[in-house]
């Protein structure tokens, strides 16, 4: 990594900001993705972030900031790079497949302008490649009105893909299909995608999707980017309390930092890096994972079970920890423990995740 | 939507911007005039005929409304509800009297029933009456003149009522069953209030149609705006007068206007959200069964059928005599206008709706809006609208260069083919805007934003994407607009130049002279056009009902 963080970004956003009117809909956004980068913009419906990736391709324009796709400004106060010039390429959240045209054309549509222009036969070798690479070899004289979801969105991958883009731009692409097709398709698609050694940034609300096809995941809130890293960092080191609670499942349980190594909480001592500036006495907020809690027949401390969810391979519990909280607890499936019964528990919190509590607020 | 450099946004505006603002100079100019003050000839209009005019018109309108709306909802009703024998034919045939002019219709039924038509030969020989024997009533008369204009305006009414009962869920009315109305009572407390914003604006369709209308009156001898105004412009020449004229109609005219686009919104409130499966249609007993379909054949049969046959009886007796190369010249002439001017039309279209979808900005829409206002505006007053300002420019362009060159320019614009076509984009354009605009609609924003990403500009993707997808819609909007300017009399009449006949015209002038016979072949090339685009209607209702339902 250290490497690549010297080269230039092929996409690069300096204090990105737009507004409708008086809401502002992105704030101050800075980013750079590295060549061969998935990255992942994440977020609640209203976040900012579709309006973040529409900027990027040229529907959408800043009011300030500054966007530089492979070391050409497209977007800032003197530039404006429409769509059609910046060689992107782009999938939609409804495909939007041409409907007069064959998969064929479709996917040759980008082959005939710009950029990425080629001559006839190129064309043809570049379409039966692409439609090889999407195991859809044989649909290409179809339409697309003939062809399920599922190849709709491989049919819109090959084409934004089809004129080898400097930053392929996924929104919502997912969005539109069963859920049992959006997994399988999203670890094929970032396959796909990393087998063409091209730049990517993907619209989602789905977290899963997210951790299944980024490098990098951005944590979007009202306008603002939270948080720019790695998926296990995400999880794992969530910088704000929203990221904490948006990013899996958890419980905030209060505590008393008792040294710098140190913290007094419900759930026992937890010895981990308290927050900077946290002197002894001082409130915090500790993120308790349900991996972070192991199921343990003969640990000493037990919580009565208050709700259990099924899930195939595992139950997960809810635990009353006291009379203000709940916790949650992953257990193997066949660990099937009636409801109300007790439920034995040890902490593993290899990285405790532990915030300062703003002054204002109780526990 | 898309952003754009500042430049293109304003390249689109201004070139929206400049066509709306041309587009509206018939009508300013007309308007301009009623701050001219009145001279002699208005004063004289005031004191005669103005009173007569608009009672005349008044008359026509009650009689319009009556007639069209008992023939529509009744048919509407019928064919949308009940089922009978004949009643998918009827669902169609129903619109034909669509694809017959006012003027058209009304020579026929005048040669129909005169003294020496069929319908009075037929009566004297089975009665053996004498010349003098029996009273026949006159149907060039203004009662003849509203009969006339309900018997082919009455599809207005009946397309959209019938639209509006097919819409209305079937919850609603079972609701109303369950609560112990019979399907009559239901038809009177629910259906037809829930129709009624469509049922107006059926009407006020209608009712324009019945202002704009001069080939009917003028034949009838009935005296209204449009006959008046092409008398004080062509009998008295004064502009002034006649413009005034033409004000005085269009406030009739934007009365209209306003409540159709009234009842337009309500009917967006009338209307059920979803799809819902349709009520069964009421089975009809053996004897109401017939009852329908003589209620439903009466209209068909009077509005298309009987003068249809009549036509074409006439067309093929006089085709030795009228079928010649006169008449090649008027159909070429016709279908060279027409074509050329659908043809542009579809351009300005294009260019205005698909500018419109590229800025989006409130001053645009409003331009299309202004330029697209011409479909409610009388034909006589966009001609007078149109020959005022041609005629003042060519006549300062020929003095300018008489002074200057001592050369006279002659007339440039007025008097020629170029008044004329601009007169009908200025009424029709309309049209083909409307049909683009809610093509254009259709398609989703994220296919220009895909081509976009493809590297494409802008009018490379309204030639690639858009108008391949649009193609069949293209055609319907070319072709209604053809149909439009075949069928077009007035401003023909008063624009075309010098010794320059269309159809219209020639059949005109034919009936004119009491040659009704001659006229009809003229009449009958216009009607069998105009059925064209009714079949496309008709088609395009059923595929919207029925085909939405398959293809998603």
């Amino acid at each position: 990594m250290g490497l690549t963080t010297m080269t230039n970004p092929i996409l690069n956003l300096q204090a990105i900001s737009l507004s409708y009117g008086s809401n502002k809909v992105i704030q101050n956004i800075d980013l750079q993705i590295q060549e061969g980068e998935i990255g992942c913009l994440l977020g609640s419906s209203g976040c900012g972030k579709t309006t973040l990736l529409r900027s990027i391709a040229g529907f959408e324009k800043p009011d300030q900031g500054q966007i530089t796709i492979r070391n050409s400004v497209v977007n800032d106060k003197t530039t404006y790079t429409p769509p059609e010039q910046r060689n992107i390429g782009m999938v939609f959240q409804d495909f939007a497949l041409f409907p007069h045209l064959s998969v064929k054309k479709n996917i040759a549509f980008g082959l005939n302008s710009g950029k990425g222009k080629l001559n006839k036969s190129a064309q043809n070798q570049r379409v039966t490649e692409l439609l090889e690479m999407i195991d859809l070899a044989d649909i290409g004289n179809k339409f697309p009105h003939q062809l399920s979801g599922g190849q709709q969105q491989r049919v819109a991958l090959a084409r934004a893909l089809a004129p080898k883009p400097d930053l392929l731009l996924l929104d919502e692409p997912f969005s539109s299909l069963d859920i049992e097709l959006r997994e399988q398709l999203a670890t094929q698609v970032a396959k796909i995608i990393k087998h063409e050694g091209i730049t990517a940034i993907l619209v989602t609300h789905d977290q899963n999707e997210a951790f299944a096809m980024a490098d990098k995941v951005g944590l979007l809130q009202a306008g603002k980017l939270i948080q720019w890293d790695t998926p296990y960092n995400l999880y794992h080191q969530p910088n704000t309390q929203y990221a904490a609670n948006f990013i899996g499942q958890g419980t905030m349980i209060p505590g008393l930092v008792h040294d710098s190594n140190t913290i007094i909480s419900d759930l026992g001592t937890i010895h981990g890096k308290v927050p900077e500036g946290c002197k002894p006495k001082c409130a915090v907020d500790i993120l308790v994972r349900p991996d972070d809690i192991i199921h343990d027949d003969d640990s000493l401390n037990q919580l009565e079970i208050i709700d259990k969810v099924f899930r195939g391979a595992e139950f997960l519990y809810t635990l009353k920890l006291n009379e203000q909280r709940n916790i949650f607890c992953i257990a193997p499936s066949h660990h099937d423990h009636p409801l109300h019964s007790l439920l034995g528990i040890t902490l593993d919190m290899t990285h405790i995740v532990v915030f300062k509590r703003p002054k204002a607020t109780n526990p | 939507m898309i952003p754009f450099s500042k430049q293109l946004i304003d390249r689109w505006q201004l070139g929206i911007l400049m066509i709306a603002l041309l587009f509206a100079v018939p009508v300013i100019t007309v308007f301009s005039f009623v701050f001219h003050g009145s001279n002699d000839a208005w004063n004289h209009l005031v004191d005669t005929v103005l009173a007569d005019y608009i009672s005349n018109s008044l008359i026509l309108m009650l009689g319009v409304t009556f007639g069209t709306l008992s023939i529509g909802i009744t048919t509407a009703w019928l064919t949308s509800i009940c089922d009978f024998p004949g009643r998918k034919f009827f669902q169609w045939a129903l619109l034909l009297p669509l694809a017959v002019p006012a003027y058209i219709i009304a020579y026929t039924y005048t040669g129909m029933l005169d003294f020496s038509g069929p319908v009075q030969t037929f009566l004297r020989e089975v009665f053996n009456w004498g010349p003098r024997d029996y009273w026949f009533p006159e149907i060039r008369s203004i009662n003849g003149a509203w009969m006339m204009l309900s018997l082919v305006l009455y599809p207005y009414v009946y397309l959209l009522t019938r639209a509006a009962f097919l819409e209305q869920s079937s919850v609603t009315l079972e609701a109303s069953r369950s609560l112990g109305m019979g399907p009559w009572r239901s038809f009177f407390y629910v259906a037809l209030p829930m129709a009624r914003p469509a049922i107006i604006t059926g009407l006020s369709l209608a009712l324009m149609e019945t202002l704009a209308d001069f080939g009917t009156v003028e034949y009838f001898g009935v005296p209204t705006f449009t006959t008046g105004i092409f008398r004080t412009w062509f009998g008295l020449g004064d502009a002034t007068a006649a413009s005034q004229l033409a004000s005085l109609l269009l406030l009739f005219v934007f009365v209209l206007i306003v409540i159709e686009r009234f009842s337009r919104r309500q009917a967006r409130y009338h209307q059920q959200i979803g799809r819902q499966a349709h009520a069964r249609r009421i089975q009809l007993s053996v004897q109401q069964g017939w009852v329908a379909f003589i209620a439903c054949l009466i209209p068909f049969l009077l509005g298309f059928g009987l003068p249809f046959a009549q036509l074409l009886a006439w067309t093929i007796e006089t085709a030795e005599e009228m079928i010649n190369s006169d008449f090649y010249t008027l159909v070429a002439h016709s279908l060279l206008l027409a074509i050329v001017t659908s043809l542009l039309a579809l351009l300005l279209a294009l260019f205005m709706a698909y500018g419109q979808r590229l800025t989006n900005t409130p001053l645009v829409k409003l331009m299309v809006r202004i330029a697209s206002m011409g479909y409610a505006i009388p034909g006589t007053v966009i001609a007078i609208g149109v020959v005022i300002p041609f005629a003042w420019l060519d006549n300062t362009v020929d003095d300018w260069s008489r002074n200057q060159f001592d050369f006279s320019t002659g007339l440039i614009l007025s008097g020629t083919l170029f008044a004329l076509v601009f007169s009908y984009l200025v009424r029709f354009l309309a049209v083909s805007v409307g049909s683009v605009e809610s093509s254009l609609g259709k398609i989703k924003p994220s296919m220009d934003d895909a081509a976009r990403s493809m590297g494409y500009r802008p009018m490379q993707v309204l030639r690639q994407i858009h108008m391949p997808i649009m193609k069949s819609t293209l055609l319907t909007a070319i072709l209604l607009v053809f149909v439009d300017i075949l069928k077009e009399l007035p401003a023909t009449l008063l624009l075309r130049p010098f010794n320059f006949n269309t159809l219209a015209v020639r059949a005109y002038e034919l009936a004119a002279d009491e040659r009704l016979a001659d006229a009809s072949s003229a009449a009958i090339m216009i009607v069998l056009t105009g059925i064209i685009p009714v079949i496309l209607l008709s088609l395009s209702i059923t595929r919207n009902r029925y085909g939405s339902d398959h293809n998603d």
